[in-house]
Parts: structure tokens; sequence; C-alpha cells
């Protein structure tokens, strides 16, 4: 597990071996004071090699920077599940900008598991 | 006079060929020591080496190819730069730097090493003892020395105290070459800063209209608001175009992120738009194809963008608007009321499959199209600052706002709601706003 000093945004990577999985909790808000914070997660997570899920269940603010990261994250063969419950704006985000569909969300983290690829 | 060895070997003056070698010229070149007058941290270092060995003389000295430069002597009276030097042979400071080591003499005119040098008569060595001054890359470039005017023996106590007092030296003078390092480069970050932005600014203003175009019966601007402390060229744009026939196009864009790459797909994004706009009356038309654009480019950057294609009309304007991953347009009435247009759309430039839809609208006169980047949406104070929190100035708060502008002209409105952000955020922009408006005058 690592741990990111809060900036408006707390990050946490947690890898799991059983499904092989990486989970990236998104605490709190991004923005462009914490962009580079955001980029390095993703970063990380990428580098662990294993199927992502993204948890924005604790987001309060989701900027279009990481709107970024995750179509990114869904192009990867890896595959992409987000955590939710998606709130607020970012919800409004994923609607606004037709995506919403195309990312799977799941509402628990074992079902988010369960809907990785092998 | 005896040989001595060198570990570079020697010259043909018999002095050791390390005085000529050019990285050690280049070390003592940027202590900037060559020629400078005495300070007060070496001449105090110089005294507590009398103090610790009661040589009667203590020295600094750096030493080039071929003169010694006197730094500090403080038993002589400071007799300016062309005075505070000698030939290299004329002292035995060369001996330390040349071995890059120590070098001890306990009676000058019988050690084989310095019988017979011509430095014993003019400055009455009976003993010499000094070190090298080495700096960070290894480079002995002068010495930190004491002579006393009869032969006696150096203690092993008083000899390393020399050498501390000779690296105290090196200390200093290599503290000097890392400051003066880091005062180099960071004028030269400031220089590369400065082009930077310059380069930023012109490229932003390239990707932008320099003034609207005028459109006949209508009252039109545009207002860019960059983020605070931004140096970096962002992707938010606009354009106000003839399509063709009586037919306006009006586009608004917002690339995902910053720098070179969003400043690429933004002229991507302006180009095909202007080029495509005369060829289809149907934003929704124009977009997809741009979004077919950006894919065969492989566009590093999503955009969402709004796009109204219009023409005037004796009781006002009408035409046809498409949002694409946007916010949606808004439209003031005449009556002050506001209202959303636009159905949502999928962003550009991720999916080969977009949904896009135009939507019909009007604008009888006084009334106004207000397009903008989501900065006018989404705009947060400082989380960083110790002020309350203030929740976001979102969508709702800013339909509130352009309606507080009921009556004013376009540019009027595009000031006020710039006000109104910079309220709210406190002068602190978290992002970049574009602000377009689009007004129909009121009839006299």
């Amino acid at each position: 597990m690592q741990e990111r000093p809060p900036d408006g945004l707390s990050v946490r990577i947690t890898e799991v071996t059983r499904p092989n999985a990486c989970v990236l909790a998104l605490l709190g808000s991004t923005g462009a004071w914490n962009v580079t914070v955001l980029e390095q997660a993703f970063r990380d997570a990428g580098a662990t090699g294993r199927p992502l899920v993204v948890d924005l269940s604790g987001l309060d603010f989701g900027d279009e920077v990481l709107l970024g990261f995750l179509l990114h994250a869904y192009t990867t063969p890896r595959g992409l599940v987000l955590l939710g419950p998606v709130t607020g704006s970012f919800a409004r985000r994923l609607y606004r900008t037709g995506v919403d569909e195309l990312f799977k969300t799941q509402q628990t983290l074992a079902l988010a598991l369960a809907q990785l690829p092998e | 006079m005896g040989e001595l060895e060198y570990p570079g070997g020697m010259r043909e003056d018999g002095l050791p060929a390390v005085l000529s070698d050019p990285a050690r010229l280049a070390a003592l070149e940027a202590s900037g020591m060559i020629g400078s007058a005495p300070e007060q941290v070496f001449d105090d270092l110089a005294r507590l080496a009398v103090s610790i060995t009661g040589a009667a003389i203590s020295a600094i000295t750096f030493v080039g190819k071929t003169r010694t430069y006197w730094k500090s002597v403080p038993h002589l009276a400071y007799g300016g730069v062309e005075n505070w030097q000698n030939a290299v042979g004329d002292s035995f400071c060369y001996f330390a730097v040349g071995a890059n080591g120590p070098f001890v003499v306990e009676d000058a005119e019988k050690d084989p090493r310095t019988a017979g040098h011509r430095a014993i008569g003019p400055w009455g060595v009976g003993a010499w003892a000094g070190f090298p001054i080495v700096t960070a890359d290894g480079q002995a470039i002068g010495t930190m020395c004491v002579i006393d005017a009869n032969p006696r023996r150096w203690e092993q106590h008083e000899l390393e105290s020399l050498a501390v007092l000779a690296r105290a030296v090196a200390n200093e003078i290599n503290l000097r070459i890392s400051l003066s390092v880091a005062q180099s480069a960071l004028h030269s970050a400031r220089n590369a800063l400065a082009v930077s932005r310059d380069l930023a600014r012109s490229l932003q203003d390239s990707l932008l209209p320099p003034v609207l175009r005028p459109v006949p019966g209508l009252d039109a601007s545009a207002r860019y608001l960059a983020a605070t402390g931004d140096v970096e060229v962002v992707g938010d744009f606009y354009d106000l175009f003839h399509a063709r026939g009586p037919w306006w196009t009006a586009v608004l864009g917002d690339v995902c992120g910053k720098g070179t790459e969003a400043a690429k797909v933004t002229a991507l994004a302006r180009y095909t738009l202007r080029a495509d706009a005369g060829d289809h009356l149907s934003p929704a038309a124009v977009l997809d194809r741009l979004n077919t654009a950006m894919l065969a480019q492989r566009a590093p950057r999503y955009l969402t963008a709004v796009q109204a294609t219009f023409r005037t009309t004796p009781t006002g304007a009408a035409g046809r608007l498409c949002t694409a991953g946007h916010p949606p347009a808004l439209i003031r009435r005449a009556d002050g009321r506001v209202q959303e247009t636009g159905v949502p759309g999928t962003l550009l430039g991720v999916m080969p499959t977009v949904r896009l839809t135009d939507v019909r609208f009007r604008l009888a006169p006084g009334e106004l199209l207000f397009l903008y980047t989501d900065g006018a949406c989404e705009s947060r104070p400082d989380p960083r600052s110790p002020l309350p929190h203030r929740p976001i100035f979102d969508e709702e708060a800013l339909a509130r706002a352009l309606a507080d502008t009921h009556g004013m002209d376009a540019a009027a409105t595009n000031a006020h709601i710039a006000d109104v952000l910079a309220g709210h955020h406190g002068g602190w922009a978290s992002d970049d706003t574009a602000l377009l408006s689009l007004r129909v005058p009121p009839r006299p």
C-alpha cells in the first residue's frame, strides 16, 4: 500500500493478488494543483501491470484531467472497472461527455474485482 | 637541488607538468581566486595557521601555469594584484600542488629537494610546510602553507591542523563554486522560463482569433481568462467565422490538458472545423468529422466542444447547435430568463462512434447565446487557502450570474461573468476559461 500526503487529493494504491488487481482509490478533489500527484498515481498503478479498479466513491470533485486518465486506462488491454457510487459533478461529467456507458461501474469492491479480466 | 617525481611528470622547466594541465587550470579559473584581493575569511584561516604552528609566516596561494597568486599573506600589507603574485618557480607552493599532497621541509637549505632553491633567499625560508587546496573534483589549485625563518621540526598535530585548514579553504572555495553554478543554472532556468512563457503566449495567441469578425446584425464578444500562474499553452479556444451564404459558425472548445500536446489538438480542431463548416450546416456533422479526423491523426488529447451554425433573420437569429461532451449552452431571453440548450453528446477524439444531436435555437432582439468552457462552471477557490471553504461555482450559479446580466451587451455580459468568477475564486483561477457571447441587438 502506498499513501500520499493530502493536497486536496489523497491517493491510495492497493495491490490485490486474488483476483489479480490494482485498486487505486482517489479521495478528495482533483485539480491543477495536484495534477502531478494524480499522474504519478496512475503511473504507479499502471506499473503494477495488474487490471485496474479506480475507486471514485470518495471523490468530491473530478476534473477533465482525471477523465483523461480514466479514458487512457480504458484503452489499455489490462482492463478497468470503476468503483462507485460516482456522484456529484463527476457523475455529471461522465454523463455530459457521453462516456458513462463506456465504463463498467460497480458499487462494491467484490463486484468490481469480479468484473475484471482474469 | 634534487629532482622530485610528480604523478604527472615534469615540464621542460623542471616544474610539475600538472601545473599546465587544462583541467586543473579550468578548476583554478572556476574558483575565481586568480588575481582576487585578500578577504577576511582567508586571512582568519591563515592567522590561525600561525597561531597553531608558531610559524613566522602563513600564506594561502593559488598556483597557475606560470604565476603563483597570493590570496592571503597576513603579515604583508596588500600591494595590489600586480604585486600580489610571483613567478611559479619563486616559491615552494608548486611542490604541494604538483604532488597533490603535503610538502614538508624542516631545513630548506639541507633538504635535497629544496637546497639551493631560489625561493629560500627572498622569503627567508628555514622550514616550510604546506598542504594543497583541492577542489571537489580533485584538482589541486593552491596551498595553505606556513614558513619559519629557521629550520625546525613540524609536530604531527601541527601538520594535521594545517591539513584541516587547507580543507577549510577548499570547502569555502567549493561552496562558492557550487553557489556560482547554482546561480548560473538559476539564471539559465529563468531565461528558459521567460522564453517558454513567450512561446506559450504566442502559441496561445495564434490559436485564438485576435479579434472576432463582425457578423452583420449581431453583437459578438469573446473573452479568454487565463488560469492563475499558468505559463503553458492551454486547450481552450473559440472561433467565429463565415460558413457559407448567410450562415455563420460559432465554436468554442476545450482540449483536455495543457502544453504542446493540447496545442496540437487545438490547432487540428480549429482548422478542421473551419474547413468543414462550409460543407455542412449541421454542427453535429461537422463535429463528427472532427472526431474522425482526431482519431485518424491519433490526437493525444480528447476534446469537448459546442458549435452553433446560425444566420441572422429579420426577427433576430436562428440556427442549430450541438454539444460534444461540453457543458450546455445558455440562452438569456429578452425577459432575463436563462435557458439551457443542447443535448449532451459524446466527447471527441476517443470513440469511433459518437452520439451528437443538433438542436434548433432562435434568438429574438435583446437575446443572447452564451458559450463557455468548464472553467466558468467549475470555479473553485484555492484549496490551499486558509479562507473558509466555498462550494464550486457550478452551472446553476453560472446561470444565475448570466440572468443578472439582463440588458447588457455581449462584451458587458462577458465582463460581468469574469468579475463574478474572480469574486468567487478570490483571484486564483484554477482553470482557463473561454467565454463567447452572441447577442441580437434590441430594437431601438
